[in-house]
């Protein structure tokens, strides 16, 4: 059965290294238990976006927990490129796979 | 499904990319190959959805959602708010999860901030345009985690971005 749970409880479940899927992108995106990952320190996830990325991933590759992602995209859509992916990456400290 | 054949892919560097992806003999086209993807199989996925009710079935917003859920192993779920009747009675209004696929429900009204949640509240420009500032050079960026995120509840964050509409 599910459990209805504070955001801290949920947060226990995230372990650095883990593969995390993400819906959203910019709209209609946890960034509750985005920030909820950023406050543990979780480190070395791979996301991957469904079904294209935005300000949840670019949150998380700023705050240094990510080490892949798997996606079409990551963009701020109309509002332009996604600052922290762009920086990250053209310092090579992030690994971009394509499945879609 | 375990895996998806695919053609088009056969030639191009994606598959230099993905050592995880099989080249076989396409077993009805003999002599010539197909390619197989493996399902992608998250240990968590996590979704902001409109409602949830007291079992864990869950209305978000797009049929994405659901299939997220379905592909990953934990399905952790925020949603603007809880709902005292069956959802799966009355998904209106949007794609029914339902509980089995659910594995913990949080409520965060205001979860996708600054993103928006409509019909509950739109994207907040003026943190997004704050967002972006910061992120320009990686110190600015960790100052905004500091400012709003790090050592802040998201309690506290919600109290903090004035423009997030809390569904009464």
């Amino acid at each position: 059965m599910t459990r209805i749970v504070s955001i801290e409880e949920a947060g226990n479940r995230f372990k650095d290294g883990m593969l995390i899927a993400t819906t959203g992108g910019n709209e209609r995106s946890s960034m509750a238990l985005t920030r909820e990952i950023v406050r543990r320190g979780i480190k070395d996830l791979t996301l991957v976006f469904t079904p294209a990325g935005g300000i949840q991933g670019d949150m998380l590759i700023g705050a240094g927990a990510v080490t892949a992602i798997d996606t079409g995209s990551l963009t701020f859509g109309e509002r332009g490129f996604a600052p922290n992916y762009r920086r990250v990456a053209k310092e090579g400290g992030i690994a971009a796979l394509d499945s879609t | 499904m375990p895996f998806i054949p695919s053609r088009g892919v056969i030639g191009t560097d994606l598959v230099n990319l993905h050592p995880n992806w099989k080249i076989i003999e396409d077993p009805y086209n003999e002599g010539h190959d197909i390619l197989l993807v493996p399902a992608i199989r998250p240990d968590i996925a996590m979704i902001h959805a409109f409602k949830a009710d007291q079992n864990g079935n869950v209305l978000a917003p797009s049929y994405e959602d659901r299939m997220v859920a379905q592909a990953s192993d934990k399905v952790l779920v925020t949603v603007e708010e809880i709902v005292d009747y069956d959802l799966s009675e009355d998904p209106r209004g949007g794609h029914l999860v339902p509980w089995p696929f659910v594995s913990l429900v949080i409520h965060t009204p205001g979860g996708s901030h600054p993103g928006g949640m409509k019909p509950h509240y739109e994207a907040d420009n003026t943190h997004f345009e704050r967002y972006m500032e910061a992120s320009r050079t990686a110190d600015g960026f960790n100052a905004y985690l500091d400012e709003f995120v790090r050592g802040h509840t998201e309690d506290e964050y919600r109290e903090m971005v004035t423009r997030v509409a809390v569904p009464a």
